[in-house]
């Protein structure tokens, strides 16, 4: 197991700056997402913390860097589809904890799933967006092949 | 600028005549176009030297430290490496989509997203290649996307 798993761990050569723009929307969505659930848990009476400009700014320190982390770790080229969830679902304990402290276990448990809602939320908006990729191109695909079809 | 095109039986070969007072950008990048589609690759299938025309090939794919040509049907080796390959095919309809694979898109049938980013691609002679997300902008580039 661990051979295979230090075989899918080699690094990547040749980063695409292209590819920083898929880490700063899950950013942003991540960022919205932790706001609202912060807010909507305030509006039903449960505080977990007192939501000001300090907080909100805390949150996207935190977002921020657990983007950049996904940032590194993606550069792992990781084939299984589950490892590469659990590792995505690691950075963002690992830099919520690291950087916001643990919690006691009522919080902790609350803080657990306010990120797991928060990563399918990205992830489900993540793979809409690569959905319309695509399609998008699968009509260029369409496209060029009635154009062969012309020439032909 | 007139484009001719001859079409007879009494041709064996194709021939393409490029008849200009000067070569600017856009012709030098279709001169260029020409010359490498017209380019073939050596590929060895059992003991037996081909030349393989490139828009036959649907992708390359590099495993244990050997290169691989696939066809529609057939699997060649190629002494060329993955990143000579790339270099070569340059501007062409090939496009890294992973570590170990260039592809042809002339020969996709569709594509579908994965999980994280990644996408899958299915050929015309239904094989599935990955396209891995580090290298899909480049792939979408190609699309003109």
């Amino acid at each position: 197991m661990f051979q295979n798993l230090k075989k899918s761990l080699v690094f990547r050569r040749g980063k695409n700056l292209k590819n920083i723009v898929n880490y700063l929307i899950s950013n942003c969505l991540s960022f919205t997402c932790v706001i609202l659930m912060f807010s909507v848990l305030e509006t039903v009476g449960i505080t977990l913390f007192e939501i000001n400009s300090h907080l909100v700014l805390d949150v996207f320190f935190l977002t921020t860097a657990v983007a950049a982390l996904m940032f590194f770790t993606d550069q792992l080229s990781i084939k299984n589809h589950l490892f590469e969830t659990l590792i995505r679902i690691f950075d963002v304990f690992f830099v919520v904890i690291l950087l916001g402290g643990m919690p006691d276990t009522g919080n902790f448990l609350l803080m657990s799933l306010i990120l797991m809602l928060t990563y399918f939320f990205v992830y489900t908006i993540m793979s809409l967006k690569y959905k319309a990729t695509a399609n998008a191109i699968n009509k260029r695909i369409i496209a060029m092949k009635k154009e062969e079809g012309n020439h032909e | 600028m007139k484009l001719i095109v001859e079409q007879s039986l009494e041709s064996k070969e194709v021939e393409i005549i490029i008849k200009c007072g000067l070569i600017d950008e856009h012709l030098e990048k279709l001169i260029d176009q020409i010359r490498r589609y017209s380019f073939s690759i050596n590929g060895k299938k059992d003991g037996i030297n081909y030349k393989i025309p490139l828009e036959s090939i649907f992708y390359f794919e590099a495993s244990e430290d050997k290169t691989f040509i696939y066809g529609e049907k057939a699997v060649y080796e190629c002494d060329l490496k993955l990143y000579e390959l790339e270099q070569q095919l340059a501007g062409t309809n090939f496009v890294r989509i992973s570590k170990s694979c260039i592809l042809n898109i002339m020969h996709l049938n569709s594509v579908r997203p994965l999980f994280h980013g990644k996408f899958e691609a299915q050929l015309k002679n239904q094989e599935k290649v990955i396209i891995n997300r580090h290298y899909v902008p480049k792939f979408k580039e190609k699309f003109g996307l």
